[in-house]
Order: C-alpha cells, then sequence, then structure tokens
C-alpha cells in the first residue's frame, strides 16, 4: 500500500517536472519570437528612410533636368521665331517687288483699253443722234403733209358729230322730262290711293267690320275652304 | 260630323293650339289624382284648376249627364273628353281689325250654329286688309278683305 502511494507520488513529482520544462521551453521561444521581430522593424526602418532619401534625390534631380529643358526649349523657340521672321520679310519683299512690276503693264494695258472703249462709245452716240435726228425730221414731214391734205374733211366730221350730239341731247332731255312727269303722276296716284284707303279704313264702323267678318266665313264655307 | 261632347262651356280656354295642349295635360294630371290616387273628383278638380276653368269642366262633365261622384263613369269620360279636345279643328283667321270679345263669340257661334261644333280661333291681324279678312283650314286658304276686293275692281 505504502509502495504504491510512493511510486504515485513519484509519478506526480515526474509530471510536474515535465509541465515545467515544457513551460520554460515555450516562454523561451516567445522571447526569441518577440526578439527577432524587434530586429525585423528596425530593419525595415532603416531600408525604408533609404528609399525616401532616393527618392527625394530622384525628385530633386528630375526638377532640375526639366528646367534645364524648359530653358533649352524656350532657346530653340526664339531662334525658329528669328529665322521664320527673316524668312517671311524676304517673301514679302519679292511678292512686292513681283507686284509692283505687274501692276506698271496692268496699269498701261487699261488705259489703253479705256481709251479705245471711249472712242467707240462716241462713235456709237454720234450715230444714234443722227439717225434719231433723221427720223425725227421725216415723221414730222409727214405729219405736217397729212394734216394740211385732212384740215376740209376734219371740218366736215366736226360739224356731223356736232349735230348728232345735239339730236342725241334733245332726245335725252324729252325722255327725262317723261319719265319725270310718269312717275309725279304715279306718286300722285298712289298718293290718292293711300288716302283713299286710310279714310276707308276709319270710316268703316265696328259692326260692319263684324258683318264683314262673319261674310268672309260664308263666302269660305260657300267655296268650301272650311271643310270641317 | 258632331262633336260627342259638346265643349261649349270650355270654349273660352280653346283660344289656340297651345291651349288645348294645356288643357289636355290638365285633364291628364286630374285623371292620375282621382283614378290612381283615388282622391275625390269634385275636390281634385276645384283644387288643381281655376275657379272659372274648373266650372267649366265640371259644366261640361254635368251636360254630358256624368255623375262626380260616380268614378265608373266618370273614366271614360275624362278619355272621350281629352278625344274631343285634341281633335278639336283649327281655323286660321287673319282680320284687319283686333277683334272684341263679342266679336270673337259671335265668330265661335257661327261655326256651332254652321257646323255644330266649337273650333279654336287661331287668329292674327293685319290692319292692311282694310275690313273682313283671309280665312285659311286643313291648308286651303282665300282672301275676302276688302283691300282684295278694291283690287279686283281696278283689274
Amino acid at each position: 500500500m505504502i509502495e504504491t502511494n510512493t511510486l504515485l507520488s513519484l509519478i506526480a513529482i515526474i509530471i510536474l517536472i515535465c509541465a515545467t520544462i515544457f513551460i520554460y521551453i515555450i516562454l523561451k521561444r516567445e522571447e526569441k519570437y518577440i526578439h527577432s521581430k524587434d530586429q525585423d522593424k528596425s530593419t525595415y526602418d532603416s531600408v525604408l528612410s533609404d528609399a525616401k532619401d532616393h527618392a527625394k534625390s530622384l525628385l530633386s534631380d528630375t526638377g532640375k533636368a526639366a528646367a534645364n529643358l524648359l530653358n533649352d526649349s524656350r532657346k530653340t523657340n526664339e531662334q525658329i521665331e528669328i529665322q521664320t521672321d527673316k524668312i517671311l520679310q524676304s517673301i514679302a519683299e519679292k511678292q512686292i517687288h513681283n507686284m509692283k512690276s505687274a501692276t506698271s503693264g496692268f496699269e498701261k494695258d487699261y488705259e489703253s483699253e479705256l481709251q479705245k472703249t471711249k472712242q467707240e462709245m462716241y462713235q456709237t452716240m454720234q450715230k444714234m443722234i443722227q439717225d434719231i435726228q433723221n427720223n425725227y425730221q421725216k415723221s414730222l414731214e409727214e405729219f405736217t403733209s397729212e394734216l394740211s391734205s385732212g384740215s376740209a374733211k376734219t371740218q366736215e366730221i366736226i360739224e356731223k358729230k356736232r349735230k348728232e350730239l345735239m339730236n342725241q341731247v334733245e332726245k335725252d332731255v324729252e325722255e327725262y322730262r317723261k319719265s319725270q312727269l310718269d312717275k309725279i303722276d304715279s306718286q300722285t296716284s298712289a298718293l290718292v290711293k293711300k288716302v283713299y284707303l286710310e279714310v276707308l279704313k276709319k270710316s268703316i264702323p265696328d259692326t260692319l267690320h263684324h258683318e264683314l267678318i262673319v261674310k268672309s266665313l260664308e263666302d269660305a264655307k260657300k267655296d268650301e275652304i272650311l271643310k270641317l | 260630323m258632331k262633336q260627342t261632347i259638346d265643349l261649349t262651356p270650355l270654349q273660352n280656354f280653346l283660344n289656340s293650339k297651345s291651349d288645348i295642349n294645356e288643357l289636355l295635360v290638365k285633364i291628364e294630371s286630374l285623371s292620375e289624382k282621382i283614378f290612381k290616387n283615388g282622391l275625390e273628383p269634385k275636390t281634385v278638380i276645384e283644387q288643381n284648376t281655376g275657379y272659372e276653368e274648373g266650372k267649366a269642366i265640371l259644366k261640361t262633365a254635368e251636360n254630358s249627364g256624368i255623375n262626380l261622384n260616380d268614378v265608373v263613369s266618370l273614366e271614360p269620360f275624362f278619355q272621350e273628353l281629352q278625344k274631343t279636345i285634341s281633335e278639336t279643328p283649327v281655323v286660321h283667321l287673319i282680320l284687319a281689325i283686333d277683334p272684341s270679345i263679342e266679336t270673337v263669340k259671335s265668330i265661335h257661334e257661327w261655326f256651332i250654329n254652321n257646323y255644330g261644333k266649337l273650333v279654336v280661333l287661331d287668329l292674327s291681324i293685319d290692319e292692311s286688309l282694310i275690313a273682313g279678312g283671309i280665312v285659311s283650314f286643313g291648308g286651303r286658304a282665300n282672301d275676302y278683305s276688302l283691300k282684295s276686293k278694291l283690287e279686283e275692281v281696278q283689274l
């Protein structure tokens, strides 16, 4: 019994020792891992710092290069402008020279043509005026000739026309007089009739009206208007 | 042909076509109140018509020998009355003067004496006719005025 207990105690002690060793080993490893992490972090920081410095240097170099390029470009442009101006000026001078010589030739041709045209127009106008004068003279002579031969006939025609007009006027006056008399006659007749009817209307007594209404009905019956 | 019901008492209420229509509508309304609603005939007539008009309807019924308390005989009377009124002839007269009441009465009498029936007179005035008038009935007309007689003489 005692041996069994001793054995169990021994096993427990061994297990305890083993557990302690195991925990120790784990803690050691953890410590080692943390240490290595710290080392890595310092390495990264160093690398990042180097990279930053390098980038700064690159940016500075690039800026300088760009400024140099711009400067060079500006200088090149100025040179191009100067050259272009020179070329344009030379072209313009040549053009002006050509124009001057061409204009001088054209002016001479133009003056000559103008002179020619003026002369032709003058001749044409002279001819037209002459033709008109001739035609006018001819027409005037013809008219004068016709007038002198026809004056006797004209007198006769005028006299005839005068008589015709006189007759027509007399006829119209007579017709107008007649129509006016007829009008007065008919107006007088209508007036007399109107007055007569008005007087008649007022002079009919009610009894006669009554009798004439009944007479109308009797006549209507006789004429078979009232077929009730 | 004599009218089956003597309309003489109703003469004053039958002066135009519109009078005929109004009277027919009134009789229809009276019939409905008496025969559908079962109200007392005399009271219905007196309450739903003018004094003279009511009296004229009652007199017409009396002339036809109708007992107002006998609803059985009153119903066919009302039907016959409507028929007689709607068949009343309309005579058109154009007169030279506006006729007096006496003249209108005597015209009605003339029709009753000559044709035995009441007619509706459709009257209008044209003073240019001088006297007499134009008579028109059933699409036929003739001018019997003094104006037309004078024009004939002139021709």
